[in-house]
């Protein structure tokens, strides 16, 4: 689903990633671990286009996005759900319709989107906010209003960057059982964060990022 | 369909929050385009008012000097014969000169330098309105002209194509005039919408990263920028139709004439003003939205 081949990020002379290749299949939940600044968000950006890599091979879901044209973009995003490290909601919007939006991209029905929007946020556990807006709230209620957001169109990929920094240890626990459901549906997960204990003894994989390489690539 | 709901809503909603800024705007296109049709409008009374005074004008047809009483009578009825003529006058020699001195009042005294009457009697003719084209009048001219005993024709031929040109010249300036206001109300809703562009940019940006195809960010804003031009159109609309009628009602009141001369406002004008305003506007908030790479 994911595969680096060889890649290379650096602003300007700033060197960020150097040489970074993994492969990501169907279904799989992994962590990228690695101090701050070690580039994991970088990493991610790279995936949803956002930015592009200065050497090497990207491919999602069968499609060579190191290549990609502008007007390919969209697609291949709206086959990944972000979970953004900075929430990125509309502030304008209703926190139904931030969760909604993704949905109406496709011109999908109301009443569907309605069934599906409010089944996400009752998982999250912020149906009573339906009609707030995403600034009243508090940080955590807001990161769980973006990760049902990047979940609702049932993505092939989830890209989680600290999607548990604002919870508390209840919360942070139903958000990786909700990441853990979905990726048993067959979305890949892909979890940016730098709090151990979230993956600790799990078993799941993790990359960590170091030294602008994937320094370990193991089983926690 | 759905999408085009979405954007409908999202672009009302926006219309909403940025209320102001579009009520400005809606308020300086509406401006724009009631002074474009009052200008046209203008133009529109002035040529069908040359138009009708044109067909007023009648054929005067001067006679030879001494010709009898006889003959000139002879002439008269040739005229009254003619099935093209509606109306025939006759102005003897001595009704003449008594015109002129009236015209001329206590300077008729010039007159007393001619010996006897230099005037000739003439006859004034109307042409049917219906065969009232230029064209026809210069041949009906020239073909009395060629009749025995008539010494000159005339005819407001002068009057006409100077009048003529005058409208020509305000036509082309309308022209230039309701291209100047395109261009104004397209600067208009493009500035607008550029800096509503740019207040969302950050939630454009976000929409972007979510993947949003191209018309769910475009439609809103090209929708916003319609709405201005429209409503902006409509406002103008009522307006001219208030004052139009206003000015119609109070002139008649004194110049009851006047309903043959103003011609009323054509309905279509009406629909024609917001969606032309709407086009203008859509022309803007597009070159606008084309700053949106993606
Ligand atoms: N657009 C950019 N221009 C220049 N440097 C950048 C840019 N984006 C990221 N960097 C640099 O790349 C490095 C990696 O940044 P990144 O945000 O990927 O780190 P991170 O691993 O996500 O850190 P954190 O855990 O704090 O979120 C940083 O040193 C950052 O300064
Ligand atoms: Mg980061």
């Amino acid at each position: 689903m994911i595969v680096f081949s060889n890649v290379a990020k650096h602003f300007d002379n700033k060197r960020v990633l150097h040489d970074v290749s993994f492969d990501l299949k169907n279904g799989d939940l992994v962590f990228l671990t690695g101090p701050s600044g070690a580039g994991k968000t970088t990493l991610l950006k790279l995936i949803y286009c956002f930015e592009r890599p200065s050497s090497g091979k990207i491919i999602i879901d069968n499609i060579d996005i190191s290549a990609i044209t502008q007007g390919k973009i969209p697609q291949v995003r709206r086959k990944i759900g972000i979970v953004f490290q900075d929430f990125r909601l509309f502030t304008d919007k209703t926190v139904f319709d931030n969760v909604a939006v993704t949905l109406q991209f496709n011109g999908m029905h109301p009443q569907k989107i309605r069934g599906y929007v409010n089944e996400l946020l009752e998982k999250v556990g912020m149906l009573k906010a339906t009609r707030e807006f995403p600034q009243h709230l508090s940080g955590g209620e807001q990161q769980r209003i973006v990760i049902a957001r990047a979940m609702v169109s049932k993505p092939k990929v989830i890209l989680a960057d600290e999607p548990t920094g604002n919870l508390d240890d209840e919360n942070a626990r139903t958000i990786m059982h909700l990441l853990k459901e979905i990726s048993l549906k067959g979305t890949t997960v892909l979890i940016a964060t730098h709090h151990k204990d979230l993956f600790q003894g799990s078993g799941h994989r993790v990359l960590h990022l170091n030294n602008s390489i994937i320094e370990s690539d193991y089983a926690a | 369909m759905n999408t085009l709901r979405y954007a409908l809503r999202s672009a009302f909603k926006s219309i909403w929050l940025e209320k102001w800024f579009n009520l400005i705007a809606i308020f300086a296109i509406s401006i724009g385009l009631f002074i474009l049709c009052a200008f046209v409008m203008l133009t529109v009374n002035m040529d069908s008012a040359i138009q009708r005074w044109s067909k007023s004008f009648g054929i005067i047809v001067y006679l030879s000097d001494g010709l009898s009483r006889e003959e000139e009578e002879k002439a008269g009825d040739k005229f009254r014969q003619d099935p093209d003529i509606s109306e025939v006058n006759y102005i003897s020699k001595e009704t003449a000169l008594e015109n002129v001195r009236t015209a001329l009042g206590s300077n008729s005294l010039i007159l007393d330098v001619f010996k006897g009457n230099p005037l000739p009697s003439s006859f004034e003719l109307k042409i049917k309105s219906d065969l009232l084209e230029p064209a026809y009048v210069r041949e009906k001219a020239a073909k009395i002209e060629k009749m025995n005993g008539i010494k000159e024709v005339q005819y407001g031929e002068k009057w006409l194509s100077s009048l003529n040109t005058a409208t020509k010249i305000m036509k082309i300036f309308a022209i230039f005039f309701g291209g100047g206001i395109f261009v104004a109300i397209t600067f208009i809703t493009y500035s607008i919408i550029k800096i509503f562009f740019h207040r969302r940019r950050d939630d454009i940006e976000t929409l972007k990263l979510l993947g949003a195809p191209r018309m769910f960010i475009r439609l809103p804003l090209l929708i916003e920028g319609m709405f201005m031009g429209s409503v902006g159109g409509a406002l103008s609309s009522i307006a001219l139709f208030i004052i139009y009628s206003l000015v119609y009602a109070k002139i008649a009141e004194y110049v009851p004439s006047i309903k043959l001369i103003i011609t009323s406002m054509p309905i279509f004008l009406y629909v024609l003003v917001p969606v032309s305003g709407a086009l203008m506007s859509l022309v803007g908030s597009y070159i606008a939205i084309g700053r949106i790479r993606y």
